[in-house]
């Protein structure tokens, strides 16, 4: 580890450190996430009952998912110059906002068919949990389109996070 | 240290919010845990896997700590803070070795029917305790090199006092 010369260091945020654990921290969240949904999911058996509870437990995971989004993007803004990985940040984030999408369409044409199956008890639940995860999937096709909107448009970087107050 | 005004309160915040956060999880946890039978290697297992579960809370909770601390340029406590981190890498480490000790133990017990759930379950503590020790390592060494900067521009703005 170079140690920093005092020019150096009045250039650099002491932010910029903590770029790699941050998205070393993303990474583990997400295949965290993922893991989840698997687990979730392995007794659901087949057909549509398993694509609904996929989708359903796949956008449960959007808050999370959200974060790892900008702790990638805090990483990336804490180092000062262009980041051109930002765009491939977009196109991740641009990746994830299908993914919802998707999710959301299986939800809403598998939903009807889950629910024929049920027995009247369980009717009020399941549709608890329809509404929720169709609210989850629109708002976060919307969240994460706009957030992918902005990365793509993020060229110049450097100094939000900075506590001097140097733009770097 | 020249910081607006905002952010001065916001680091505080992002404390007493960190805090809140380990406490709601701690004692989450606790419940859950709870009773502590060391001695069975189910509940180990058990209790491995739930407390693996928090990590992206954790994770969450760490960078809330990390943003006030840098933000502040509380140079002690970031320093404790990269022990902190080590000693828990360590102890992910150990965890993660009596786990899949545990796993192997249990495997054997276990109906052929829960084999693949519980090599499901198995691998993603293993993945997030692997990962998470690498986290804690690199925010160690991140943490370090940050105190340096932040000495470094202490010195320089000292410097510039007395000369001016």
């Amino acid at each position: 580890m170079a140690k920093p010369s005092p020019g150096r260091a009045s250039a650099e945020s002491p932010f910029a450190s903590l770029a790699m654990p941050a998205s070393l921290a993303a990474l583990l969240i997400a295949g965290d996430q993922v893991f989840q949904v698997m687990v979730s999911v392995q007794e659901a058996g087949e057909g549509p009952g398993f694509r609904f509870q996929l989708a359903t437990s796949w956008v449960t995971r959007a808050v999370p998912l959200l974060i790892c989004c900008f702790l990638l993007w805090a990483a990336e803004q804490a180092k000062p110059g262009i980041r051109q990985r930002l765009k491939i940040l977009a196109g991740l984030v641009l990746v994830l906002a299908v993914s919802f999408l998707i999710a959301g369409l299986v939800m809403w044409f598998e939903g009807p068919a889950v629910r024929a199956g049920l027995q009247a008890e369980d009717l009020a639940p399941f549709v608890g949990v329809w509404v929720r995860g169709l609210v989850l999937a629109g708002l976060g096709v919307c969240v994460l389109g706009v957030v992918a909107f902005l990365l793509g448009k993020t060229k110049v970087l450097g100094g939000f996070l900075d506590p001097s107050g140097s733009s770097g | 240290m020249t910081q607006p005004d905002a952010t001065r309160l916001l680091f505080p915040a992002l404390y007493a919010g960190a805090i809140l956060v380990l406490v709601d999880q701690a004692a989450e946890l606790a419940t859950s845990l709870h009773p502590f039978t060391w001695s069975s290697s189910q509940w180990r297992y058990g209790a491995f896997g739930l407390t693996i579960g928090r990590a992206t809370t954790g994770v969450i909770f760490d960078a809330m700590v990390l943003i006030a601390a840098v933000g502040s340029g509380h140079r002690r406590f970031l320093r404790v803070w990269a022990v902190v981190h080590l000693v828990f890498g360590l102890l992910l480490l150990a965890g993660l070795a009596a786990f899949l000790l545990d796993a192997v133990e249990l495997r054997r017990a276990v109906r052929p029917e829960m084999a693949g759930p519980m090599l499901l379950a198995s691998s993603r503590a293993a993945f997030v305790a692997g990962l998470g020790t690498l986290y804690c390592v690199g925010v160690a060494v991140g943490i370090l090199r940050a105190v340096r900067i932040l000495a470094a521009r202490r010195g320089e703005v000292a410097k510039v006092v007395v000369q001016g």
